[in-house]
């Protein structure tokens, strides 16, 4: 793995075809002055923020990436970075240009066997392109700033390592994922993945506005389709509808609250989103088999 | 006078106050190896099983090591490519990069002889393989010699402590 600062432009050779990457390269830099990069196709890549709230621009739609997520780019896809904030610090990890392949061969065919399977490559990972909500992930990749110029004997070797398991995690935590995104009932597969994307796109956002007031209508907006449509596509794809999914998110949540913390129960159905705890309660026993009391013996449910 | 450098190999020598038996053991054992190299290495024959201990690896077997402090995840994985039983072992090291190890006496001491080939030599490549492999073998090697020779096992043991050459 190679750490650099920031380039003027990732592909020197022409901007029509994506870069190809020898070896992972990990850019990061702390800015002292405005960065733009203007529109170009990226290799494979894992787009974070070290410091800051940074504004990555792929295929045109603008995503903004904090400590707690981070942003897979595809091969092929229009990126471009405008980022304007004093010591905001971008990082972008470019992972070599064989590795997905080879992870994704291994992870199907099994380390074992060779390469006479490679008929079918390159693999299509559009599936995995969006904000991926995810701070351990965004931690790992970090930590490779500190390794690329550590001073550890085999530093490299680790580093390569670590870069491996990154994208073979990524792939396994998305193996749910792609299975949804097979769930599309669309005959072109580039269909199938836009919907794919723009409906994953509206869950993550759900997951970080699980606790406000939303309707199907604004989670409908976040995927660019009117709440008709939004609703059968959602459910295609998670087997659920998003009310009952967001209902599903507010338990969870609520659970890890009871279990984490000292909040009062009220407080942890309100700080869900809950209007009323007595439906909460017979939600929450529903879900998990037993009332949220049971947690805090002695306090009213 | 310009001088030209070979980058698609290197060759260190280490002379080591023992016998050349205990050094080939220390290369082709699991237990040799975990006393003076990374973290630990798991040595399976062609059918999977793991090696005992004290078992001498084979060709065709397979290696797996890991990394102090990090024993889920092995850091590299290869095969053992070469081997005489008593003075001569090849393996695959990181990015398939074949490592032999040859083991001879040299003015009444044992001589650890370590040569990485088949390098790749673009610009990028020769930083990353050859300085960064040299750089680590070197460390490695004289740790090999300190625990051979009855001293100590220079390894960073604490966690805690990170960008060291000792690990």
């Amino acid at each position: 793995m190679l750490v650099r600062p920031l380039p003027k432009t990732f592909n020197p050779d022409n901007e029509i075809t994506p870069p190809v990457y020898v070896d992972h390269f990990l850019f990061s830099e702390t800015l002292k002055m405005p960065y733009q990069c203007p529109e170009h196709p990226s290799g494979i890549g894992l787009l974070v923020s070290e410091k800051g709230s940074c504004n990555y621009y792929v295929n045109g739609i603008k995503n903004q990436i904090d400590q707690n997520n981070v942003f897979f780019v595809n091969r092929g896809s229009q990126l471009a970075i405008k980022t304007t904030a004093f010591g905001v610090t971008p990082t972008m990890l470019f992972f070599n240009s064989q590795l997905p392949d080879l992870v994704q061969h291994s992870l199907i065919y099994s380390d074992e066997v060779l390469l006479e399977n490679f008929d079918n490559l390159p693999y299509d990972f559009s599936y995995l392109e969006r904000v991926h909500v995810d701070a351990g992930l965004r931690d790992r990749i970090i930590s490779l700033i500190e390794l690329g110029s550590s001073c550890s004997s085999f530093a490299d070797i680790q580093a390569d390592a670590a870069v491996r398991a990154i994208f073979e995690d990524l792939l396994k935590a998305n193996r749910e994922a792609y299975k949804f995104s097979q769930n599309i009932q669309a005959v072109k597969a580039s269909t199938r993945l836009e919907i794919f994307r723009r409906v994953s796109l509206a869950r993550n956002w759900m997951e970080e506005n699980f606790n406000t007031p939303i309707t199907l209508e604004d989670i409908a907006a976040v995927a660019s389709m009117n709440s008709q449509h939004f609703l059968r596509m959602f459910k295609q794809v998670y087997c659920i509808t998003p009310h009952q999914y967001l209902i599903d998110l507010k338990l969870r949540k609520a659970k890890h609250l009871l279990e984490s913390t000292k909040l009062t129960i009220n407080d942890i159905c309100l700080a869900v989103g809950f209007e009323s705890i007595f439906s909460f309660s017979i939600l929450y026993k529903k879900r998990f088999g037993r009332p949220p009391s049971q947690l805090r013996k002695g306090e009213p449910s | 006078m310009a001088i030209t450098h070979d980058f698609s190999t290197f060759k260190l020598r280490v002379n080591v106050k023992t016998s050349v038996e205990n050094a080939f053991q220390a290369w082709a054992t699991s237990a040799g190896q975990r006393s003076w190299f990374l973290g630990k290495t798991i040595f399976t024959d062609p059918e999977g099983r793991v090696r005992g201990d004290n078992e001498i690896a084979q060709v065709g077997d397979g290696h797996a090591m890991y990394l102090p402090f990090k024993p889920d995840e092995p850091v590299v994985k290869g095969k053992v490519l070469k081997t005489n039983g008593k003075d001569l072992f090849s393996f695959s090291f990181a990015n398939d990069i074949p490592v032999t190890i040859t083991i001879y006496k040299e003015h009444d001491e044992t001589i650890v002889e370590l040569i990485e080939s088949n390098l790749p030599t673009d610009e990028g490549s020769v930083a990353k393989q050859f300085v960064s492999d040299s750089k680590g073998w070197v460390f490695y090697l004289t740790n090999l010699k300190s625990t051979l020779e009855g001293g100590l096992d220079l390894r960073n043991t604490n966690e805690a402590i990170k960008n060291v050459i000792t690990h």
